[in-house]
């Protein structure tokens, strides 16, 4: 489907970016994931998320309305306790929603924690990842725990952890 | 070392916003999601991603006032839902402290875990989601 959207400014490292399918952006239609269809054990599609570039925090900066300069600014954050630039935590938890979300559907969340383990810095890939571990019955449908991770891919380091529960029919 | 027991049950300043499409496709665009329920402009169809809500909160730390937040680092956030959040809401954010957990670390010493909860309800003054942020830091 080809939804509107106003702009997308692609960094893709081989050029200097560039403004590209100006006003439309391909979006994605997700799966609708049913109760009975998932098992404990199950692992969610894992999604790879990066290298996270400085275009794409401060993006994040501007979604969010967060310009804690230690996200955008290198001479601030180098001078911080973070000694540099770093990536919103909340944005980080916003991948684990994308991963989360990407398998279920629209299913309704109605509990999401997360805690951030150490910093994601630009250059960073994140592998996010999840596992079904509980199920619990009710009515038609019932609830279902996830717990997930976002591990840095090059050093394995645990970056983020988080917990999930959701509704389905 | 400081007591930041006082802190119990400070609020911050009450607040509304309304939810707009637009930010929903730019906050899904920021976290590169591009599930087409998030740029739906159908009012039915779309809705906002699960991490959503903090947007409209991000600098309003008047509770916390009493805290040096350099101090601090931010440990778990975790949202409850009560309905799904779509375009169109009417939010009024309710801040408060509602816990401070003083304790005795094996390596770092002294530490305080202050806990703000935010409430989001609807303009019936339904509840929408109610967020727990975890602040850790020294005393």
């Amino acid at each position: 489907m080809q939804n509107y959207y106003y702009d997308t400014w692609i960094e893709d490292g081989t050029t200097h970016g560039g403004l590209r399918e100006v006003g439309y952006r391909q979006t994605l239609s997700r799966p609708i994931k049913r109760f009975s269809s998932l098992a404990i054990g199950d692992q969610l599609t894992m999604i790879e998320q990066g290298p996270i570039t400085r275009t794409q925090i401060a993006k994040y900066a501007g979604a969010s309305y967060d310009f804690n300069p230690i996200h955008h600014d290198e001479e601030f954050a180098k001078r911080s306790l973070a000694g540099g630039i770093i990536a919103h935590g909340m944005m980080i938890m916003g991948y684990l929603g994308k991963c989360a979300t990407a398998y279920l559907g629209t299913a309704q969340f109605q509990r999401f924690s997360s805690r951030n383990v150490a910093m994601t810095r630009p250059g960073d890939t994140l592998l996010i990842t999840g596992r079904i571990v509980n199920k619990t019955l009710h009515g038609k449908g019932g609830t279902v725990d996830i717990e997930m991770t976002a591990h840095d891919k090059a050093t394995q380091e645990l970056r983020c952890t988080g917990k999930i529960t959701v509704e389905l029919e | 070392m400081i007591d930041y027991k006082p802190m119990i049950g400070m609020r911050g300043k009450e607040f509304k916003c309304t939810v707009e499409v637009g930010k929903i496709k730019e906050y899904a665009a920021s976290v590169d999601d591009w599930s087409d329920f998030y740029f739906s402009d159908d009012k039915n169809a779309q809705y906002a991603p699960p991490t959503f809500s903090h947007i409209y909160r991000s600098g309003k730390m008047e509770a916390m006032h009493l805290a040096d937040l350099s101090r601090f680092v931010q440990g778990e956030h975790e949202i409850i839902y009560h309905r799904p959040l779509r375009a169109g809401d009417q939010l009024t954010y309710h801040l408060e402290i509602i816990s401070v957990t003083e304790k005795e670390g094996r390596s770092s010493g002294p530490m305080a875990l202050i806990v703000l909860e935010t409430i989001l309800r609807d303009k019936n003054g339904e509840p929408v989601q109610t967020i727990h942020q975890t602040f850790v830091g020294r005393r």
